[in-house]
């Protein structure tokens, strides 16, 4: 497992495993929606925090903990698992420690699947 | 209307997430599945009707409706239908309530391919019409494997018990099993089984209690050569051992808080890291587990992690007492008769009125391992003709309700209540020196001191050596 400095605790391998899943052909199409789908927790996580919508967070970090897991974002996706916990519990302290890290990894994880969609191949 | 061929079976997949759509779907097709891809629960709903799939893989968070009320309605209108419950971890709870509504399995997000083909397969495996795989040498009627003297009994509490397993038997559900000392969990296990699509896999038992707590990870998860002092060999351990089969674990309970952890890893991941080892390696087990304590009051002592116990406690079975199981009693102990009598090469006729009339009123605190030792008592020590109360070992045909028990000994007396003497001293003394007492007035005997204080032999020896090693220093 490679430590990427974008990305923290990127499984690299798990990465392209799914890509080889996925096939060349569908590879475009695969990433442009994993970006999409990933942007759209960005954005619920953001609107679900400053209101407090615990349902809307529940269901963002549940999305995201399979997003990020799939990929190989393991920061990502404990942070994820974490929020999940901290909106189960309506706990908007917890919520507000870990939306920092939280917002830093999904971006860098979004910029990685940009620039891969972008050259078609892993960056190294 | 399509009909899914047997060779290439359809699997519908009810997930709103387009990306993680495709990245299963490719999963499945790769393995050489048709797929057909849902985003909410009414059009999952559909597509149920209109392609007809062998395996449904149901997300429980989808936009329109609760994934648990999708379930319920698709096995009520298609109780056959293998539904494998798809949540994300922290949810692990949402999974059991599925589990217990008649999914056939679940997947915690995220899962990787070779955990979800896992799945699919076993489902696909256990469907109506699949026979199950039979045990090497069993015949089509033989259903289980357990000493036929073990696990006998028409009673209605048996009954419920029988039932219990024949729904959970074929399914990948972790089954936690409860009751006293003596009662069958093991024998349980062993049904639960043999009545599984798994019954020509191995069946591992391992009790968590009877090992020192500094060699149960490496019993359970293996280690490799060199690892630690006495480690001469690589050893694969009961989790790897019971790949493709089912692992059972005694006394659950006992299980060191560290070992929990990755008692939990394993659960969660189905790969095993043997001590030493770099990589982890994947298995395919069913767990059941067992204890004589309560799991619930565990958890609560903080003696038992609360996310492993909502992780195993998915299907739980409580085995009766024998006492409550009215007439079982006989017929168990007339088949430990007939068996201890062929393996003794003796001759008995059958219980005669007098012990059949008895037995059912003793309380039999040992349950049925007791009345198993009693039978092999009676057929050791008599030639053979009917068994009449002489022959039942001293005290236990006093009246209904006496204090005896051959299989722990003589009771001792009662004593007048001595806890006055225990006020001002810490826990831990007030501890000690019940264990001190008990093993004093059973001659010293750890088993039968433990088997009073209902805790594991290997919890007194640990206590034990504590209590050495703090007076050493």
């Amino acid at each position: 497992m490679q430590n990427s400095p974008a990305v923290r605790r990127f499984d690299r391998d798990r990465f392209q495993r799914l890509l080889d899943l996925i096939g060349p052909s569908e590879t475009p199409a695969f990433l442009t929606q994993l970006a999409q789908d990933l942007s759209g927790c960005a954005d619920t996580i953001a609107r679900g925090a400053t209101r407090n919508d615990w349902e809307s967070l529940r269901a963002a970090s549940h999305v995201l903990i399979s997003l990020a897991g799939a990929v190989g974002a393991l920061s990502l996706q404990s942070l994820a698992e974490q929020l999940n916990v901290a909106a189960t519990d309506g706990d908007a302290t917890a919520m507000t420690a870990l939306l920092g890290d939280l917002d830093g990894d999904l971006s860098a994880l979004l910029l990685l699947v940009r620039a891969a969609r972008a050259d078609l191949t892993v960056p190294k | 209307m399509k009909s899914p061929s047997p060779s290439n079976p359809m699997i519908l997949l009810i997930e709103d997430t387009v990306s993680l759509q495709m990245a299963y779907r490719s999963v499945l097709t790769g393995a050489g599945y048709r797929v057909a891809v849902a985003g909410t629960a009414s059009e999952g709903l559909a597509q149920v009707t209109a392609v007809r799939p062998a395996v449904v893989l149901l997300d429980l968070v989808l936009p329109d409706r609760d994934g648990l009320l999708v379930m319920q309605d698709l096995l009520a209108k298609h109780p056959e239908m293998a539904i494998i419950a798809i949540t994300a971890n922290g949810s692990v709870n949402r999974a059991v309530e599925a589990m217990r509504a008649g999914a056939h399995d679940f997947l915690v997000k995220p899962f990787d391919e070779s955990r979800l083909l896992n799945a699919v397969r076993n489902a696909l495996q256990d469907r109506p019409g699949q026979p199950a795989p039979m045990p090497a040498g069993s015949t089509p009627d033989q259903t289980s494997l357990t000493d036929p003297t073990g696990f006998i009994g028409s009673s209605p509490a048996m009954g419920r018990i029988h039932a219990t397993i024949g729904s959970v038997a074929r399914s990948m559900a972790t089954v936690f099993i409860t009751g006293e000392s003596g009662t069958g969990k093991e024998l349980c296990a062993l049904a639960v089984h043999a009545r599984s699509a798994r019954a020509a896999g191995p069946f591992i038992a391992l009790n968590c209690g009877a090992i020192p707590q500094d060699l149960l990870e490496s019993e359970v998860f293996g280690h490799m050569k060199g690892s630690f002092t006495g480690a001469i060999s690589d050893k694969p351990g009961a989790a790897a051992a019971a790949d493709g089969g089912t692992l059972f674990l005694d006394e659950i309970c006992e299980m060191a808080p560290a070992l929990q952890t990755k008692l939990l890893r394993f659960l969660q991941t189905s790969t095993v890291q043997p001590v030493g080892a770099t990589r982890p390696k994947k298995v395919n087990v069913r767990i059941v587990c067992a204890t004589n304590r309560d799991p619930v009051e565990a958890v609560r002592r903080g003696q038992f992690r609360e996310d492993l116990y909502y992780r195993l406690f998915v299907v739980p079975i409580h085995m009766p007492p024998l006492r409550e199981r009215g007439q079982d009693v006989i017929e168990i102990a007339e088949a430990a008769l007939h068996r201890f009598s062929m393996e003794e090469g003796r001759r008995f006729d059958g219980l005669d009125p007098a012990v059949r009339a008895l037995l059912p009123r003793l309380p039999w605190p040992g349950n049925v391992r007791q009345v198993l030792n009693v039978i092999r008592n009676v057929v050791v020590l008599n030639p053979g003709g009917w068994v009449t109360p002489d022959m039942l070992p001293p005290g236990l045909a006093e009246a209904p309700g006496g204090p005896s028990d051959l299989v722990h000994g003589p009771l001792p007396a009662t004593d007048p209540p001595a806890t006055e003497g225990l006020v001002g001293l810490t826990l831990a003394e007030a501890e000690r020196r019940l264990i001190e007492a008990t093993l004093a007035r059973h001659g010293g005997s750890i088993p039968k001191a433990a088997r009073v204080l209902d805790v594991s032999p290997s919890t007194l020896y640990r206590k034990i050596e504590g209590w050495k090693a703090q007076t050493v220093r």
